[in-house]
């Protein structure tokens, strides 16, 4: 008796339901076409998340210029808003050296390594290392999210088709990478990513990709082999039809992989740059709904 | 240069252009245009692309004319040429970092696409080459090829990975013992197979690895010449595109390259009455009347110079499922060429 009392009181300790509960906080995947407004949704969702009380954290990979979308557009917002939405950039040596600290543990010795020549050389080299570390980080904050005060993980991730080469890079560096904490790390996002009950997948594209929806779909995803599923299609900057007739179009769902998407209009909101953000809160929160 | 030769006054007697841009703002469907005008002009062009014709591009009257670049076959093709001695050919094949390099690794398509374009430019089959570089990031991968493969083959940190020989000095015993121990580290971290891998394919690359540089410095020549290379940079109007062509003209810009065109894609007129003016002011040479685009364009004045056309398309809704959609696209440049 004592001693499941004892096992009761460890497995409610935050560390042990760390290790039990694989993944705390979901991840929410912004991807589709260039350009289609995928920065805008996932700006968007963490805004509309942060109204409802929660704290997100929304990332970006190597984002070109330092600065992320996300905070960009969030930075409109008042602060009650803004102070509980987090943006980062993953840079791949800032990453690299958060990972060799974590798994280092005595701060000068990580520093040093990853101030070394060599070390930097092996990073700039070994093709995907950079990828598989950014992976690892993405998924070790969907782990840790709720510990860290995070109830959501916002990924405003590159266009479906750099989306796919970059998690297929975990699986093509395996054989060189095998067994190491590295490559761990990166199957759990894979593995992750293939989680429909763990993760919500918006594939967001422009009105004159609409047609072409499976193409810029299916080519890719059989290319690698990973049958990714979107879970929302959003079909975004819509000009055909009034705005009641959006979320209600006859056509809204597609058959993909044998499954129905659910697939959504949102109007083209014209010369309105600085309000476009709530109208697609309003938007995407009617998206969530009907999906919910 | 006849006075007829519209694309190559536009592209100042330039036979290499390379369109550039954010994702998604139509750079494809610009290389694609331009390909088909330069053939109406009686031109022989050949256009570089990643984008698969099965997939977005089912254009079978282009098809002779377009290059579609898979990175694993051209890189391997071009390791072959460079390989005399066919084990390390074999060899290198059999990496396994090789092969992530040839098929995932971020700038392969790229490298590809600029080795390709160099045999292609050399043997001098087509007298107007078009690029359709994929991704945002693609200028910044293309203008620093050459430093960034230079600097993997010719750092220092290369001859600690792969020691030559051995000296007793003692700083250098040193250095070898704080080495050994980073390396250690490192294997723990990321496998020791990386290594073991990374090692295995600087050893093979040594014997071709100045062919190699060299291919690179001859294509790095020709893409930064302003006589041969001219750029398009194409771009949408929305706020995140434009932060990015400004990070793009800012790349150009420090190798001294000015675009020759300017597209401003997908812009969206409210009324027919902007269409209108759009077509006037794009033709006139001034600044688009459009006001929403009128800042763009200011914030992007000292980046251009006084030879950069621009040039304002408006947003089709329908897709490009034919080459009757691609013409309206070239219906709108070819006058524009003309009258510049």
């Amino acid at each position: 008796m004592k001693k499941s009392r004892r096992i009761e009181g460890a497995l409610s300790c935050p560390f042990f339901n760390a290790k039990i509960v694989e993944v705390e906080s979901p991840l929410y995947i912004f991807t589709g076409k260039g350009c289609a407004g995928r920065s805008t949704f996932a700006a968007s969702l963490s805004i509309l998340l942060a109204r409802q009380g929660r704290r997100v954290i929304a990332v970006e990979l190597f984002p070109l210029l330092g600065k992320t979308s996300v905070s960009r557009i969030v930075s409109t917002q008042p602060p009650s808003i803004r102070k509980r939405i987090t943006s980062i950039a993953l840079h791949a040596e800032r990453v690299a050296k958060e990972y060799v600290l974590r798994k280092v543990k005595v701060e000068i010795l990580a520093s040093i390594l990853a101030r070394t020549e060599l070390f930097r050389y092996i990073l700039s080299a070994a093709p995907g290392l950079k990828e598989l570390l950014c992976l690892g980080k993405i998924w070790q904050l969907c782990k840790d999210g709720k510990r860290m005060g995070y109830e959501a993980v916002i990924w405003d991730a590159p266009p479906f088709e750099r989306l796919m080469e970059l998690i297929n890079i975990p699986l093509l560096a395996a054989e060189s990478t095998k067994g190491s904490p590295v490559y761990r790390e990166a199957l759990k996002i894979v593995s992750l990513l293939k989680d429909r009950s763990r993760i919500r997948l918006f594939y967001i594209m422009g009105n004159e990709d609409s047609m072409l929806i499976e193409n810029t779909i299916t080519v890719p995803s059989n290319n690698m082999g990973l049958n990714l599923t979107p879970g929302i299609i959003i079909i975004n900057k819509w000009e055909k039809g009034s705005e009641a007739e959006c979320s209600n179009s006859p056509d809204s769902t597609i058959t993909f992989n044998h499954r129905k998407i659910p697939v959504y209009r949102v109007p083209y909101f014209y010369k309105t740059s600085r309000d476009i953000p709530l109208m697609i809160i309003e938007e995407l929160e009617r998206c969530l709904k009907r999906i919910t | 240069m006849s006075e007829k030769d519209y694309i190559g006054r536009l592209f100042q007697g330039c036979n290499i252009v390379v369109c550039c841009g954010t994702s998604g703002s139509g750079k494809s469907t610009i290389a694609l245009s331009l390909g088909l005008l330069a053939i109406n002009h009686g031109r022989k062009p050949l256009i570089f692309t990643t984008v698969p014709s099965t997939g977005l591009f089912p254009f079978k009257e282009l098809k002779p004319f377009i290059k579609e670049i898979d990175a694993p076959s051209s890189l391997n093709r071009f390791l072959k040429n460079l390989c005399s001695d066919a084990e390390i050919y074999k060899g290198l094949l059999k990496n396994s970092l090789y092969c992530s390099i040839a098929t995932a690794f971020s700038g392969s398509k790229e490298y590809a696409i600029l080795l390709e374009l160099f045999f292609e430019w050399e043997r001098g089959k087509y007298d107007f080459y078009i690029v359709d570089l994929p991704f945002s990031e693609n200028p910044y991968i293309i203008l620093e090829s050459q430093a960034k493969i230079s600097r993997v083959f010719e750092s220092n940190a290369l001859k600690w990975l792969i020691p030559e020989g051995s000296k007793t000095t003692t700083p250098y015993m040193i250095r070898k013992g704080g080495h050994t121990l980073i390396t250690k580290i490192i294997s723990r971290l990321s496998g020791r197979n990386l290594l073991d891998e990374l090692r295995d394919f600087f050893i093979h690359f040594k014997g071709i690895s100045d062919k190699f540089l060299d291919a690179f410095k001859k294509a790095d020549m020709i893409i930064k010449s302003p006589k041969i290379t001219s750029y398009v940079v194409v771009m949408n109007p929305c706020q995140e595109a434009v932060h990015i062509t400004r990070w793009i003209l800012r790349r150009l810009h420090r190798d001294g390259i000015f675009p020759s065109l300017l597209i401003l894609n997908k812009i969206r007129a409210s009324s027919e009455r902007d269409i209108k003016d759009m077509r006037a002011t794009s033709r006139d040479q001034r600044l688009p009347i459009i006001s929403e685009e009128v800042h763009i364009i200011e914030g992007m004045r000292q980046l251009i110079d006084k030879n950069t056309k621009i040039m304002c398309i408006p947003y089709f809704p329908s897709p490009l499922k034919d080459i009757e959609a691609l013409m309206r696209i070239v219906h709108w440049i070819d006058p524009f060429l003309k009258d510049n």
